[in-house]
């Protein structure tokens, strides 16, 4: 890997906020496109922040730091993006169900999966099943994830699993699930597609179901 | 209270009492009179919880301090954060907790259900962390924590400044024993809390009566340094820990009370019976001849079933589940 882009991605690893521009910029002045420095730099980084957290040596702070990091630079790029080359990879909308407000786990699993290519389609907190359902016809995104924190809440999965089926685009959506309160037998209880136990179990799931689409 | 077992049973389970009294959760938490009636037929109901707690409210301290929240059906979750800065959280003046409505409901409750329970009554107040959380937003927290620890200290430091008086109201009113409840403490690493959060939590605990930590969440990387804080009796920790293998394995724990911790969710909520009952006798079966408190990892489910609880309290109870 080119020096450059090595230096990105070691800063992305070691939650570098303050040096990530500056290296970002020297690497967009060098001639990389920024789909190269996401790629290469700070998709490889977030992959190795990723490994920390699960081997225990980095902590929820860390990955909410690194989300940090790479939102510093993600203005920056998207604007120097070229459409055409831009990754044509799905689309993938979350939100946090309604009567949830909690948002930090659902930004994380939206910045690890921009910074991989995908568009996140961000619809907030506390979002309506029927609101879900309309952002999926207006932007044919084949992925949801759906965040609940509050186990009172759960319910809300099950709501935008159902009302997926009363509008007839069921099979054409995978359901993705994640949230403290949630695990892999209440996925199958609700009826959803998987269960993210963290935001790098998210990014596997979601690279299956769009390498499987 | 029956001291022939080696435990006590405190399920933290107050909000069931507002199923029994068919009273909504934002009634309970806006009104001490409906709260207290709630928890007296939560206990009249199973008469072998041996310590009460009040409903597990983590928005008193930031409803006290004008922070914006919603109800939808449960108890107030704070939906925005004013106090970006950690300038504007050194001027906040302290509430006076007899002044402040949230505050003072709360210990209301509690004076009244130490009246009325004849049983020990466990308060709660928030940590510093979680209430610094609440005002500034856990992103801001974390960034502040990364980039300016003296910073991130001080805005610690301030949070205890400003609960600290609410908790020795609370000892006042009658609550035997207070709970600092964190549960955004697992977002941080042990390094940040041996060097930052546990001074402030020391600080915090000192101020109370037989105050004990809950954290929630995956905290079997914390436990060393949670067993190291002083003034803090009990830690009540979630389902991840498994609690015979941590107090076998790490020293530091000797001479805290675990407190926990059948899984509120999974196992309360969403189990059977059978599978309460299980839970209950292996943790029990565990734990042999050791103390500790018998409770749920944290706060039950509002519509957890009642059969639950009613098997929750009989294995509880069963002989053959303490031998």
């Amino acid at each position: 890997m080119n020096d450059s882009l090595r230096l990105v991605c070691e800063a992305v690893d070691t939650l570098d906020i303050d040096g990530i521009r500056d290296l970002v910029q020297r690497c967009l002045e060098e001639g990389h496109t920024p789909e190269e420095i996401i790629e290469h730099g700070i998709g490889k980084g977030l992959d190795l922040v990723g490994k920390k957290f699960e081997a225990g040596e980095y902590f929820l702070a860390d990955l909410v730091m690194a989300g940090e990091v790479v939102k510093e630079v993600m203005p920056v790029l998207k604007e120097r993006m070229n459409p055409v080359d831009a990754p044509r990879r799905q689309k993938v909308i979350l939100a946090t169900v309604e009567g949830d407000i909690h948002e930090i786990g659902k930004n994380i699993v939206g910045i690890i999966l921009s910074a991989n290519g995908y568009e996140v389609v961000d619809l907030g907190v506390d979002v309506s099943a029927g609101r879900i359902l309309q952002a999926v016809k207006e932007t044919g995104a084949g992925i949801v994830g759906l965040s609940v924190l509050l186990s009172t809440m759960v319910g809300g999965i099950r709501t935008v699993v159902e009302e997926a089926k009363a509008h007839g685009i069921r099979d054409r959506i995978k359901i993705v699930i994640g949230g403290a309160c949630t695990s892999r037998a209440l996925c199958e209880e609700m009826g959803a597609d998987a269960y993210g136990e963290n935001a790098m179990d998210a990014l596997r799931i979601v690279n299956g179901f769009s390498e499987n689409a | 209270m029956d001291t022939a077992k080696p435990y006590l049973v405190a399920p933290v389970a107050s909000c069931l009492g507002a199923r029994l009294t068919r009273t909504s959760m934002e009634d309970n938490i806006l009104s001490p009179r409906v709260q207290v009636s709630s928890i007296l037929a939560l206990v009249e109901r199973f008469p072998g919880i041996d310590l009460v707690f009040p409903f597990m409210d983590t928005s008193v301290e930031a409803r006290a301090l004008g922070c914006p929240h919603d109800f939808k059906g449960r108890v107030p979750v704070v939906s925005a954060h004013p106090f970006a800065d950690p300038g504007q959280i050194a001027g906040i003046e302290t509430p006076d907790p007899y002044e402040s409505e949230p505050m003072h409901n709360m210990i209301e409750v509690t004076g009244e259900i130490a009246r009325v329970c004849e049983r020990p009554v466990m308060s709660f107040v928030v940590g510093p962390v979680t209430l610094a959380a609440h005002l500034m937003g856990v992103t801001a927290l974390v960034r502040l924590a990364a980039g300016n620890p003296a910073a991130f200290s001080e805005v610690l430091e301030n949070c205890v400044r400003i609960v600290e008086p609410y908790g020795r109201a609370l000892a006042s009113s009658g609550a035997s024993g207070v709970v600092i409840l964190e549960p955004q403490l697992v977002f941080f690493p042990p390094r940040t809390y041996e060097q930052a959060v546990r001074p402030a939590i020391e600080r915090l605990a000192r101020a109370l009566p037989r105050p004990a930590l809950h954290v929630c969440g995956d905290t079997r990387r914390h436990l060393a340094a949670f067993g190291l804080t002083r003034h803090v009796e009990c830690l009540s920790l979630d389902e991840a820990v498994d609690f015979a293998q941590a107090k076998d394995s790490i020293p530091e724990l000797e001479g805290k009370t675990l407190m926990g911790n059948i899984p509120a969710v999974n196992v309360m909520h969403r189990g059977t019976p059978e599978a309460v009952r299980s839970a209950v006798e292996r943790l029990v079966g565990s734990m042999q001849g050791t103390f500790f408190i018998l409770s749920t990892g944290c706060d039950m489910v509002p519509d957890t079933p009642l059969e639950n609880m009613e098997a929750f309290m009989q294995a509880a109870a069963r002989p053959s589940a303490a031998s």
